[in-house]
């Protein structure tokens, strides 16, 4: 009887102890799960668009410089801790929209900012200085399901002239600003050859989500052809939340996530109709132009 | 059960009967002259409407209004009499890729050519017409015009929604005079020194004393705006204080919750719906059309729209853009005060309006120097009081 008892006492502990560490296990994954490491470098190059040389910085995938914006994705809930290594010859002070803190990013060294995601949309990763944020160094942060059709698009205006006298130390005159290259992903939509990097695929009824950046000084006003949407995020107060637009404002340091749930197939431009900006060097069609390409 | 088959069949006919077609033919033309306010005139392109009633044989600017109603089909018939191609984009209405007007993914109309477009007019509101060939010149050139979708019933904004006494349409754009003169030099339009601001393709004066763009407004009506932006700035609407101004729609859908304001912006392509009232009894006063630069929201211009008011607001800053009376205020912008140079010794104090059209009188020192700590943010315009009919503009910060 006594051995009949220990066995059951044994038996109940066995299964303590194995309900214990299920517990532990999936609480362990699940903690695994919410959170995210990530890398970025501060890398400055040139731009070469329409004969033009534009001096930039940029978070960049590798230590190798590229014209591609370094896009970060998180999922809702995700702690991103993205790890940021400065190739730039001084310090960068670095923030988010997320949160109030920042990181000062010494000039050959590395520095961790912690990120913790909450709602769906787009928020910004950027320089806290407002001459290197024009200078490129103005990036997103996606947050969405990974399962998603989700597409960034970062819009930007240069003036030559600015960008040099960053690239020198100087201050540029803002008030003098004119802009004349104008990039969606840092691209432009060319006379004879589309922005590869401007390209949304998908089909009749599908749910694409398109975050939109505007990382510069300019203002822009971004029109869909084909196709209203949704406006469903901005990372600053906005009162169209949830209108349907074709044309929408898009202001300086916005960034703004719409739905597209397209009801027809084909193929259409989305491009910024301040129509100077769908320019490039006073060409058109050029500048912040992208496609839509749906299949029924 | 004759009956019941009748009934069935014409519930079925009912909608393809209700729903009609909207025919129009244009010419696409290049050889048209448009006045300015200043007196002289440009040349524009444009489409004109051939055989439609009120037809006319002068291109006007901006080019006719469309209209259809709301279920309607929509057959546009371009005929390209010009010496360049073009195209129609429908912004806003959500055609096919074919009927869309983007020379590159759709069709391209060449001298000589026709081309018919055809959609359904699928959602009550305002959308406009453009030409999509190098937009950037002919928009500028004048390629453009409303098209309005009305409601079944025709004093409604869109099916079921808020009814309405009076109407008036409003179209935002912009013109360069150098370009337009001569567009194969003139450049592209980046040139804010020579730009016309306009509503309606009228500016200041020329705008106010029309009478289809003065505002009947009297109290218990509730008067209905659509308001459309084609321009390359950000038409910043101010409604007066008396006015109630409730905006319903954008971009031809009802907003998921309506709401009043005193300030309106419509960023390039944007449309709205808005519907005013008044409780006073007598109400005169202006809507002021700001024009704001896209750089950084930086003011270029202003235009006034008159409600139940014919006396053009003159203020004297439009003098010195024309004239060139050199009155000089700085800082500018300003936090608490300014100082005037230019005005004559006898000047005592200077009247100050708002973008609202509040008027204030400040006094002047013999230095020329302003207090205009008290004023809120904004933009200013200044006239002087006494017998200098002198004026400037500033910014309060």
């Amino acid at each position: 009887m006594e051995l009949f008892c220990r066995m059951k006492v044994l038996k109940t502990e066995i299964m303590r102890v194995f309900i214990l560490s299920l517990i532990l296990f999936f609480s362990f994954s699940a903690l695994r799960s919410q959170v995210k490491y990530d890398t970025a470098y501060l890398n400055s190059g040139y731009l070469h668009i329409d004969h033009e040389d534009i001096p930039l910085a940029l978070f960049t995938e590798s230590s190798r410089f590229d014209t591609v914006d370094r896009v970060f994705h998180a999922s809702p809930g995700e702690t991103l801790h993205l790890t940021l290594y400065n190739l730039l010859d001084f310090d960068v002070e670095v923030g988010c929209d997320l949160i109030t803190e920042t990181v000062i990013v010494p000039a050959g060294g590395n520095r961790t900012l912690t990120i913790t995601t909450q709602d769906p949309g787009g928020y910004g990763v950027y320089a806290q200085n407002d001459e290197l944020k024009y200078y490129g160094l103005s990036t997103v942060l996606r947050v969405a399901k990974e399962n998603q059709h989700n597409y960034v698009w970062n819009l930007r205006a240069f003036d030559k002239e600015a960008n040099r006298r960053i690239s020198e130390g100087n201050t540029p005159d803002f008030d003098a600003f004119t802009p004349l290259i104008f990039t969606l992903n840092t691209e432009a939509f060319h006379v004879n050859q589309m922005n590869m990097r401007g390209m949304v695929n998908g089909n009749v009824n599908d749910s694409i989500y398109i975050t939109f950046a505007g990382s510069n000084i300019m203002h822009h006003a971004p029109h869909f052809h084909g196709y209203h949407v949704e406006i469903i995020h901005s990372n600053m107060e906005n009162h169209m939340i949830g209108w349907s637009k074709d044309s929408f404002p898009l202001k300086r340091d916005e960034i703004i996530t719409v739905l597209l749930v397209p009801h027809q197939p084909g193929t259409f431009p989305v491009h910024d109709h301040n129509l100077i900006s769908s320019t490039t060097n006073g060409n058109y069609p050029g500048g912040i132009m992208g496609m839509l390409h749906i299949m029924p | 059960m004759r009956l019941i088959v009748i009934l069935i069949l014409a519930a079925f006919w009912s909608e393809p009967i209700l729903a009609q077609r909207v025919e129009y033919t244009l010419n696409m033309r290049m050889d048209g002259r448009h006045e300015l306010f200043t007196g002289d005139s440009t040349h524009i392109w444009g489409f004109i409407e051939i055989g439609g009633f009120g037809s006319e044989e002068k291109l006007l600017l901006p080019s006719p209004t469309l209209t259809a109603t709301v279920g309607d089909s929509v057959i546009v018939k371009v005929v390209n009499v010009s010496d360049e191609g073009h195209t129609i984009h429908w912004h806003g209405l959500d055609v096919d890729q074919e009927n869309d007007g983007v020379p590159h993914t759709s069709d391209f109309v060449l001298t000589g050519d026709t081309f018919t477009y055809r959609f359904k007019a699928t959602h009550a509101g305002n959308f406009i017409y453009h030409c999509h060939v190098t937009t950037t010149l002919h928009l500028m050139m004048g390629m453009y015009g409303s098209f309005i979708v009305y409601s079944n019933q025709p004093d409604e904004i869109y099916p079921g929604g808020p009814r309405f006494d009076r109407q008036y349409d409003f179209l935002g754009s912009e013109l360069d005079k150098a370009l337009n003169d001569d567009f194969m030099t003139g450049g592209m339009p980046y040139s804010d020194e020579k730009r016309h601001f306009l509503l309606n393709g009228l500016q200041k004066q020329q705008l106010y004393e029309a009478s289809k763009n003065r505002i009947e407004l009297h109290k218990g009506e509730r008067v209905l705006l659509r308001l459309i932006n084609i321009g390359f700035d950000v038409n910043d609407y101010h409604f007066p204080e008396a006015v109630q101004a409730i905006v319903y729609t954008s971009d031809g859908r009802p907003l998921p919750e309506p709401f009043e304001t005193v300030n309106l912006q419509l960023y390039p392509g944007e449309r709205y719906s808005v519907i005013i009232e008044t409780d006073e009894d007598d109400f005169k006063g202006n809507i002021v059309v700001n024009y704001l630069k896209m750089y950084r929201l930086q003011y270029a211009e202003t235009n006034h729209i008159g409600i139940n008011n014919d006396v053009y607001p003159v203020y004297i800053g439009e003098q010195a853009d024309s004239r060139n009376t050199g009155l000089h205020i700085f800082p500018n912008p300003a936090i608490n005060r300014i100082t005037v140079q230019g005005l004559s010794q006898d000047v005592r104090s200077v009247q100050v309006f708002d973008t609202k059209g509040a008027q204030y009188l400040l006094p002047i020192n013999k230095a020329g120097e302003v207090d205009v700590s008290r004023l809120k943010s904004g933009f200013y315009l200044m006239r002087a009081s006494g017998s200098s009919s002198l004026s400037g503009k500033f910014i309060k910060r």
